[in-house]
């Protein structure tokens, strides 16, 4: 039977998480400060630098590992009752986490049994992903011969295996080419858009976030920085212009200074850090009225960490800010 | 791929309880040992062991009842081997070798089974815990909604089929074919022999299947596991007979030697003496304890639990 409904479980009334000053400490070193977050259900981006407390979130979020301080719900379960709130996960870690030696169906089938299911529901269950996912020819090959893109799409099958009203994604579209990550996004924002399934994609690609989620959360050394529409947060990249010019290239510079620009010199060409509302033509126009040829024009979308520093200069929240044991909170929620 | 999704079934079954993922982990890790070939070598050289105290055990039979029906030989033939003095042959079968069925036939068994069984043991260590580390699978079990010890007993109950499979298992067919051979009645009296090896089973089970996990889950390749394993099992014992019979140290370094203290308890379980093989006779030395032997078996059982529990965490299961 084909169906196309929803996951059964009823999203709509309560909150995916909500969480109230969670703070974890790893011995001495602080791993989250003070993480006060109530997420509705939806795509929502876990977005952060390496070592921003994204993992440890998400331990915490799986009922892996009890917070030192502060409590949650997800879904309207304690985060301390692990085992009955990962039955309501799929998680889909950034490891390659495959048992070599099983073959893709095998696999599957045993993450299908670890859930509770049992031998024969969880056999035809991972048939039938594998058929979803593209992946009917290599069922029966061993998981440690697969490419990369294939153990993505198996670690995404094993996630889905019990059919989770949740999805925890970890990095997901990590060492795919892309044509791969093209195809694991819309897979992704299908299970999503269609087939109600509440994500969390953590993920230190903004492009990855943007393409898939409606919500996103930026953490950055164990805070969170923002929370709010992925739109909005997007809305708040700069993005900058690689330039190669001939002719006079001294009065381009300062016609483009005055209009509000940045330049910064990358030996023969120019970055050009742009105001909001910039266009391109704009650059054409500028050209024109003083006289230099454009032979060459890029653009270059801001990257996150490029966003996160000029967001933390801009709002002042500075590493280690308000680290007391008390939580302040001076969040910014946009959107 | 995105219209592939309207293929997407929702699953409406329902979810059994965590014991169903204890099986789900032991089934699996049956599956993968059973695959590789150095088991089924190790096994068959196992079973080698318990081939020769099966034929043996048939040979002293034949030549008993051949000796009955007439009348006190002095040689005989057993295809083109001629026996000259069967007088001593059989004495050899029946007192030094212990095939007449006895306790001593059984605690001789699981003696020199134990090498092999530690061989093998070194083998699944790596290939049952070892691997899901090197793997990174550990995220795939603990991300699933199971403890850490049903990661753990799933683990366990695999070892558990293994060591028995390769003990107990061949102990009860040599008490079956005991039974058939000697009488009917065999089976009623030498029950405890029977139940003996099962308990000695359920100690080599308990002490060497927990130690192994807990060895694997820290050492995790399967070269410096079987190195571990080498010097836990073989140089200690070597160290223990040097203290004890060479050095005339205190009886309880003998405790050192782990193989010897599970054989002290099944010994005890099959209601034979303990005693210890040298230049292939079977002579009675000091032995511990049995209460020191247990206290200690015990300890080391619980350690291991609790390392393996302490290294099984689930906050390493996260990048």
């Amino acid at each position: 039977m084909l169906t196309n409904r929803s996951s059964a479980y009823d999203l709509g009334k309560m909150h995916l998480v909500e969480l109230e000053d969670i703070t974890h400490y790893y011995g001495k070193r602080r791993a989250l400060e003070c993480v006060s977050l109530q997420l509705p259900a939806g795509r929502i981006g876990l977005l952060g630098p390496n070592g921003a407390g994204k993992s440890t979130l998400l331990r915490i979020l799986l009922g892996l590992l009890a917070p030192t301080r502060g409590q949650g719900r997800l879904l309207g379960l304690d985060l301390r009752h692990g085992p009955a709130l990962r039955r309501k996960i799929g998680y889909m870690p950034e490891s390659d986490c495959l048992v070599p030696g099983l073959s893709g169906v095998e696999y599957i089938a045993l993450a299908g049994r670890l859930c509770g299911m049992g031998r024969r529901d969880a056999a035809r269950r991972a048939h039938d992903l594998l058929n979803l996912l593209g992946m009917e020819e290599a069922r029966y090959r061993k998981v440690e011969e697969y490419s990369t893109g294939m153990k993505q799409r198996l670690k995404l099958a094993q996630a889905l295996v019990h059919d989770p009203p949740v999805l925890f994604l970890d990095e997901p579209t990590s060492g795919l080419d892309s044509d791969g990550r093209e195809r694991m996004l819309s897979l992704i924002l299908g299970l999503g858009r269609d087939y109600g399934k509440s994500i969390l994609l953590s993920t230190h690609i903004l492009g990855d976030v943007e393409r898939v989620c409606d919500q996103v959360v930026v953490l950055h050394e164990g805070r969170v920085l923002l929370h709010g529409q992925t739109a909005a947060l997007c809305g708040l990249r700069q993005d900058a212009y690689r330039l190669r010019l001939e002719g006079d290239v001294g009065a381009m510079r300062r016609v483009l200074e005055k209009a509000g620009a940045q330049i910064t010199s990358i030996q023969r060409d120019w970055l050009v850090q742009v105001p909001t509302g910039w266009t391109t033509s704009r650059f054409f126009e500028l050209a024109h009225q003083t006289g230099v040829t454009l032979l060459g024009m890029r653009r270059e979308e801001e990257n996150l960490t490029d966003l996160f520093y000029r967001l933390l200069r801009r709002q002042a929240i500075g590493p280690g800010a308000g680290s007391g044991d008390g939580c302040e909170h001076g969040l910014s929620h946009y959107g | 791929m995105d219209s592939t999704l309207h293929y997407y079934r929702a699953w409406g079954g329902s979810l059994g309880g965590s014991w169903r993922a204890v099986l789900a982990i032991a089934e699996q890790s049956l599956r993968l040992i059973l695959r590789r070939r150095l088991f089924w070598v190790l096994y068959v050289l196992a079973l080698l062991n318990f081939v020769v105290f099966f034929s043996g055990i048939y040979l002293l039979y034949q030549l008993d009842v051949e000796q009955l029906l007439e009348g006190a030989p002095t040689s005989a033939r057993i295809g083109f081997i001629r026996i000259r003095d069967l007088e001593q042959f059989l004495n050899f079968l029946r007192k030094q070798l212990y095939l007449a069925g006895t306790a001593e036939t059984y605690r001789n068994f699981f003696w020199y089974q134990g090498y092999i069984t530690m061989a093998l043991l070194a083998f699944t260590g790596a290939q049952l815990i070892g691997q899901d580390y090197s793997a990174g699978a550990l995220p795939f079990f603990l991300s699933k909604p199971i403890r850490s010890w049903h990661y753990v007993l799933g683990k366990f109950l695999a070892v558990c089929v293994i060591v028995n499979a390769m003990t107990t298992l061949p102990a009860l067919a040599l008490f079956v074919e005991c039974g058939l051979l000697i009488g009917w009645d065999y089976f009623a009296e030498e029950i405890r022999l029977a139940a003996g090896s099962i308990a000695y089973g359920m100690v080599l089970t308990a002490s060497l299947g927990s130690l192994v996990l807990a060895v694997a889950a820290r050492v995790k390749r399967t070269v410096p596991l079987v190195l571990v394993w080498a010097v836990i099992l073989i140089l200690m014992r070597g160290l223990a007979s040097t203290l004890v019979d060479g050095l005339r140290y205190d009886v309880r370094w003998r405790l050192l030697d782990l193989w010897n203290s599970t054989y002290v308890i099944g010994s005890a379980a099959l209601g034979a003496a303990a005693k210890l093989e040298t230049s292939r006779r079977w002579l009675s030395r000091p032995q511990p304890e049995l209460w020191e032997v247990a206290c200690v078996l015990g300890a080391l059982v619980v350690l291991a639990w609790v390392d393996l529990l302490r290294r099984v965490r689930p906050y390493q299961t996260v990048g």
